[in-house]
């Protein structure tokens, strides 16, 4: 007869444990990529479910800006005119700090027509709902 | 994409060269090491570089270069001491797991499941656990490859940071002034470690998403060696290794761009380097010290949880515990506190003297807050325990709970007290959006769920270490020597 302090021996359940974690986690890692691999991925996780379509609202924000950026002279500061830019101030800011750190962002303007630019000051940055991007300023 | 991919392979060897005198000096090192080394070396890296960039000097590709090689130099020169036998009188082992063939008479022939403390199941339990550890890294894999990176943090704060802080080889941090709704007092040692590994070239999204599968990488590999280590056992060390590739810290792609990874790996390297690691080289306090140093440099909570490392890694020295050996105990204090505490009180003189002051978390009369608050206690704890049981954790929280009273009811020290660390931050996390200025239930539903996931591997090292007998344990872990 096996006694109580045998039956829990530490190696038995870690024995127990390794095959049930390494169960677990290959159906997991199965059930995962056949979830990935389809069109579009399913992102599911936590962090995904929650804050990713707040956080990544504009679909290629890396294109989005090397557009811009590749309009722009080096150093030249910006106003940044987009549909409800100053009601999503921190996400153009941010965005444009990460991906155009050379160039001070001076100020955000809803995109209303007709647009009316005043002469001289930063270039102004117009970007579309459809995320065409014209930039206008004073020819020197 | 090849010039940079080619720099931070550059970068990567030369950082392991320079890592391994410090973790694995006179030995052939396993892969654990090699990860170990790599972070080590970024590390100091990161320190030295924000050191010099803050005195003005210019950090060009060669200066970075030499920055990460010279301390693990340094260290090959001074380490050329002769081996020394272990104090426990273990015969050398040739190689760098200490779970290896040559020490364990049972496991000579090279059966890595047959050794006396290694879990039954054999082969067939060893090679399952490779087959889901290789699954759940070919997932995390694709994973990266098809998600973008995406986190609002990576953009507003660590991103940013890494993108602007050096220009022509100058560190110039007065960009930090101008960020909107960032936190400009965040610790700049991850962003740093990031330049170091491009040498400098600042980092695009799909060099920040290799970034960030080599720091997964690492951290699966030094799990897998602490398992290892610290249980002797190949298949337990798989099985956490592979379980941490499906967690939430790695599985989430809110986490890539972000500190959380890097905390969790230098507190893992941490604790491997707890452990005396094979007999010939025993790990030498004072480069643990470096790790759990280097863990506020990461994020401001690594400071909570290096002063727990640290104390972890003190307790086999007091003499009046049942863990504790005989050891040199107060040469092996003082090399381990000195070099933590310096580069701890380092991190906070940069952030308090040289990062533009922030709005602090703790702003106002926060005692009081804290009192008011008393009333919302349940609340935020009925929150905090919601978001604990999600499904994404694959119930590792309920486990870890039923886990610490089995620790709690064999009086397992050492396991018990690496699972102490994670349920003590965890309250740390808890109170701090008690008392700071933000709305505690807002504040925990947008960051506790992700903080709390760097605390996995930890976890995971202390749940494995239950598989050994507490003495048995504390033979091999938790007693770093002097050498």
């Amino acid at each position: 007869m096996t006694r109580r302090g045998e039956a829990l021996e530490p190696g038995s359940l870690a024995t127990a444990a390794a095959w049930l974690v390494s169960a677990l986690v290959l159906c997991v890692s199965l059930a995962r990529t056949d979830c990935l691999l389809r069109h579009p991925p399913c992102l599911t996780a936590h962090g995904e479910r929650t804050w990713l379509n707040w956080a990544y609202r504009h679909p290629e924000p890396q294109q989005l800006f090397q557009r811009i950026g590749s309009q722009l002279r080096p150093g030249e500061p910006i106003v940044i005119v987009a549909v409800a830019a100053v009601e999503e101030t921190y996400w153009w800011r941010a965005m444009a700090s990460y991906f155009l750190p050379d160039h001070p962002i001076a100020a955000l303007s809803n995109l209303q027509l007709p647009l009316r630019r005043s002469d001289g000051g930063p270039a102004w940055v117009i970007v579309t709902a459809g995320g065409q991007v014209r930039v206008l300023r004073d020819e020197t | 994409m090849i010039g940079p991919l080619f720099r931070i392979v550059l970068v990567s060897a030369a950082a392991i060269l320079a890592g391994l005198p410090l973790v694995a000096p006179r030995r052939r090192p396993a892969a654990g090491d090699l990860a170990a080394a790599w972070t080590l070396a970024l590390g100091n890296a990161a320190v030295l570089a924000l050191a010099a960039g803050l005195l003005g000097l210019t950090l060009s590709p060669a200066a970075l270069l030499l920055l990460l090689i010279a301390p693990g130099a340094a260290a090959a020169v001074l380490g050329r001491a002769p081996r020394h036998d272990p104090e426990n009188g273990d015969p050398s082992r040739g190689r760098g797991d200490p779970a290896g063939r040559g020490g364990d008479p049972a496991n000579r022939d090279g059966d890595p499941a047959a050794g006396p403390g290694a879990p039954g199941g054999g082969r067939p339990l060893v090679v399952a656990s490779r087959v889901a550890l290789g699954c759940a890294l070919a997932a995390l894999l694709v994973k990266m490859t098809r998600v973008p990176l995406w986190s609002w943090d990576h953009f507003a704060i660590w991103g940013v940071k890494a993108r602007s802080m050096l220009a022509d080889g100058h560190l110039r941090l007065d960009f930090l002034r101008s960020l909107y709704q960032s936190r400009t007092d965040h610790p700049l040692g991850v962003p740093m470690s990031w330049l170091v590994l491009t040498l400098g070239e600042t980092p695009s999204p799909a060099v920040f998403k290799v970034l960030h599968a080599l720091f997964a990488l690492a951290l699966v590999a030094v799990l897998r060696a602490a398992v290892r280590r610290a249980t002797s056992s190949p298949a337990l060390a798989n099985a956490a290794a592979a379980f941490l590739a499906v967690s939430p810290l790695l599985w989430d792609s809110e986490a890539m761009g972000l500190a959380e990874m890097p905390l969790a790996l230098w507190a893992t390297v941490s604790l491997l380097l707890l452990s005396p690691g094979p007999a010939a080289s025993p790990s030498r306090p004072w480069v643990l010290g470096l790790a759990l140093g280097f863990l506020p440099w990461i994020k401001q909570e690594g400071l909570v949880l290096g002063l727990l490392l640290l104390a972890a890694a003190l307790l086999p020295m007091l003499p009046m515990l049942p863990m504790a050996r005989a050891q040199r105990g107060g040469a092996a204090a003082a090399q381990l506190c000195g070099p933590a505490l310096a580069l701890m009180a380092g991190a906070l003189a940069i952030q308090k003297r040289v990062l533009p002051p922030e709005v602090s978390f703790f702003l106002g009369d926060w005692s009081r807050r804290g009192l008011d608050r008393l009333p919302l206690i349940i609340e935020i704890q009925r929150r905090c325990l919601a978001l604990l049981l999600q499904p994404d954790w694959l119930g590792f929280w309920i486990v870890l709970a039923a886990l610490t009273a089995v620790a709690v009811a064999r009086r397992h020290g050492m396991a018990l007290a690496v699972i102490a660390i994670v349920w003590i931050q965890v309250i740390v996390y808890e109170l701090t959006a008690v008392f700071t200025y933000l709305p505690p239930l807002a504040h925990l539903e947008a960051s506790f769920f992700r903080i709390c996931a760097a605390l996995v591997p930890i976890g995971l090292l202390g749940m494995a270490m239950l598989s050994r007998r507490p003495q048995k344990l504390a033979d091999k872990f938790g007693s770093p020597q002097t050498s």
